[in-house]
């Protein structure tokens, strides 16, 4: 069982997922970008079911998503591929070209819009990625190891566009990277062996580690692990809690 | 990387998101693969096919059994294009059902295939343009075997997203072919009209409906493998399924009346100022001129002489009383390439065979009547291979020797009669043509 008992509900803003490896992150996402159903329970996404057929389609036109591992068309070109997801979003056709080439500037990649995908380095397939994901101005976005890739450069100014996206809509990112948390949530959820160890904003899970002597680097490296014993240990998890 | 300007000018290109699909990866060069096999498979022929329209529609037809398991197998790569791309899982948000999705994937490689063809059809077409000597182009077969191929890239599609097999396309592809020559290659049975790529007879055509019946069964079997493999409401797969059905029991119960005769093929067009009359298949009409040229040193020679058939006929079926068969202008490729008579002395000497109308006794003739055909024959027409023969007796055995003396003794005879003597021996020599027996044909 990949996630168990989660009970979570997330408004706008930037929400970071942080896990340990093989915890559950990647199979929230999925559940969340609708491409895998829970066995049990309910997911609802801007106030629709999305058990129903004709309800998730709806969802599905507001929402994007970046898999951790992004497939595409490599003899496509970035303005094609994008189209192309556009396209499959249902978005108006009259809308679509102004919408790829405002998705592709986001991502700073207008200087090679018309370049074939193949002839782009990793961290340029990654922004293409990004950029098909925002196409369709989602107001949930689902980004798994979004940064995967990317160089500190690149990473630094992702961080920047999540905010800025964070500021209209729902935006949702699963990572181990948890100075991409500290930079760039609002909140936090910490995911272990497929349930909730923790939610809070990323100053106080910071502030978790802050009279804690164990390991990590940082603040937020300290209160991760020592929300994550705490998760781990059941009898100290209503200390932890927010 | 500039992640904070918004581009707010107006687009400058306002293509279709789907022009991508259509003219990027892996459809064009499905499209190329057909032309291109196409293209060899005719160029190997096309003495065969190139100067007669029936030759050059059942050559394009009959090359379905290499075309369309090929096509299968480019449906099948295209299929599992999404798993080796690993687009699955984003595309598994998309807005747009899975049926839209797929037939995007799909339709480009159908369409090109289809386009493929046609377009080494009208190639075909136009070569043989030039060189056809009458009838007209047949393009019956050709909409029904562009849905043949269209059916296989969607059929093959669906194969390549369900089997995840990296031999996968080649497999199908043998499988494919297997299905598609076994039918033409078995016995007469009725399940061979439903082989959409089943040979077609030159001499034969298809009534007007076949094709459309044909389209339905291979059409409606692969749109039910389709909606049953994509559509959210797969049992909609039972309607194409069942047109599918109906089409196939009324080509099996049609049976062999799917097809009939050439009515030109019957009708002979005759040069009447010769005696014999000569006679070419009306298919053949542009060619008479040549065939006149080829037998006018016979036509020539027999000015006069009587017990004559009263035509050459160019038949498929045994001469009728009074006539004489011509040598077979088609299958092209043995009398006529690409218009022309490629030997016009064999053709001449063929006919002359066939004015003695021995051919299904050679093997028990009297010598003295070999002797005498073959006189007859180095008068009229001298076959090709005579001095090749002569010189091989002449190095044989003492008989051989011998036979070959009395043969060159009745030529030297014959060719040394007077015009009217001649003309009075071959009348005698003419009334006993088809006979088998040797006391009615005249010495030499």
């Amino acid at each position: 069982m990949a996630l168990d008992g989660v009970d979570l509900a997330f408004g706008p803003g930037v929400h970071g997922l942080l896990g340990p490896n093989a915890a559950g992150k990647t199979s929230l996402i999925r559940v969340l970008a609708t491409v895998a159903a829970p066995s049990d329970g309910r997911v609802e996404i801007l106030g629709e079911d999305v058990g129903d057929h004709r309800r998730r389609g709806r969802v599905r036109g507001r929402l994007g998503y970046l898999p951790q591992e992004f497939g595409y068309y490599p003899g496509f070109t970035v303005r094609e591929f994008v189209s192309y997801v556009a396209w499959l979003k249902e978005m108006p056709a009259t809308a679509t070209p102004a919408a790829v080439e405002r998705a592709v500037a986001r991502v700073g990649l207008t200087d090679r819009i018309d370049a074939k995908i193949r002839t782009l380095s990793g961290g340029m397939i990654r922004r293409v990625g990004i950029a098909q994901a925002i196409v369709n101005e989602p107001h949930i976005l689902l980004f798994d190891e979004p940064t995967a890739g990317l160089d500190p450069e690149q990473r630094v100014e992702f961080r920047a566009l999540l905010r800025r996206l964070g500021a209209d809509a729902t935006v949702i990112v699963s990572t181990h990277l948890v100075e991409d948390v500290a930079a760039a949530c609002t909140e936090v959820t910490l995911v272990d062996a497929g349930q909730i160890a923790y939610r809070g904003t990323p100053g106080a899970l910071a502030a978790l580690g802050g009279s804690d002597d164990g390991s990590g680097d940082s603040a937020i490296e300290r209160g991760f692990m020592a929300a994550l014993r705490a998760h781990r240990a059941p009898s100290a998890a209503r200390e932890v809690s927010p | 990387m500039t992640l904070t300007a918004d581009s707010r000018k107006p687009p400058e290109r306002r293509l279709h998101p789907l022009r991508a699909e259509i003219v990027r990866g892996f459809a064009p060069w499905t499209g190329a693969a057909v032309l291109l096999t196409l293209g060899m498979l005719l160029t190997g022929t096309s003495a065969q096919w190139q100067g007669g329209w029936a030759e050059t529609r059942s050559q394009l037809h009959d090359s379905m059994l290499v075309i369309a398991p090929l096509t299968a197998a480019a449906g099948c790569l295209q299929g599992g294009r999404e798993r080796r791309r690993r687009t699955d899982e984003l595309w598994e948000t998309a807005v747009r059902g899975r049926l839209a999705r797929f037939l995007a994937s799909a339709m480009p490689v159908a369409l090109w295939a289809a386009a493929g063809f046609t377009a080494a059809a009208a190639l075909a077409l136009l070569a043989t343009w030039p060189y056809a000597q009458g009838d007209r182009p047949h393009l019956g077969l050709l909409p029904g075997d562009a849905v043949l191929l269209a059916a296989c890239a969607m059929a093959g599609h669906v194969v390549g997203r369900l089997v995840a097999w990296r031999p996968a396309a080649p497999a199908l592809a043998m499988a494919g072919y297997v299905g598609l020559a076994v039918p033409a290659m078995a016995s007469p049975g009725a399940g061979r009209h439903l082989d959409a790529a089943f040979p077609a007879p030159v001499g034969s055509y298809p009534v007007w409906w076949q094709p459309v019946v044909m389209a339905v069964w291979t059409g409606g079997l692969a749109s039910a493998a389709v909606l049953a493999y994509a559509a959210r409401r797969r049992y909609t797969a039972l309607v194409p399924l069942a047109a599918a059905i109906a089409a196939g029991a009324l080509l099996v119960r049609t049976g062999d009346g799917l097809w009939h005769d050439d009515p030109l093929a019957s009708r002979q067009v005759c040069d009447t100022s010769t005696t014999p009359q000569i006679c070419v298949n009306a298919r053949y009409e542009g060619l008479l001129p040549q065939v006149r040229e080829a037998l006018s040193e016979v036509v020539g020679r027999l000015e006069g002489v009587q017990n004559l058939p009263v035509r050459f006929e160019d038949r498929p079926t045994a001469p009728r009383h009074g006539e004489a068969r011509l040598p077979m202008l088609a299958p092209l490729g043995w009398s006529v390439v690409r218009g022309r008579l490629t030997d016009p002395k064999q053709y001449a000497w063929e006919a002359v065979a066939e004015l003695e109308g021995r051919g299904d006794c050679q093997s028990t003739l009297d010598p003295r009547v070999r002797r005498a055909d073959d006189a007859v024959e180095h008068y009229l027409a001298p076959g090709p291979h005579q001095e090749y023969f002569d010189r091989l007796a002449a190095e044989g055995s003492a008989a051989e020797r011998a036979e070959l003396t009395a043969r060159q003794r009745a030529r030297a005879r014959l060719a040394s009669m007077g015009e009217e003597e001649r003309r009075i021996w071959l009348s005698a020599y003419f009334a006993t043509a088809g006979s088998c027996g040797a006391r009615a044909v005249p010495a030499l």
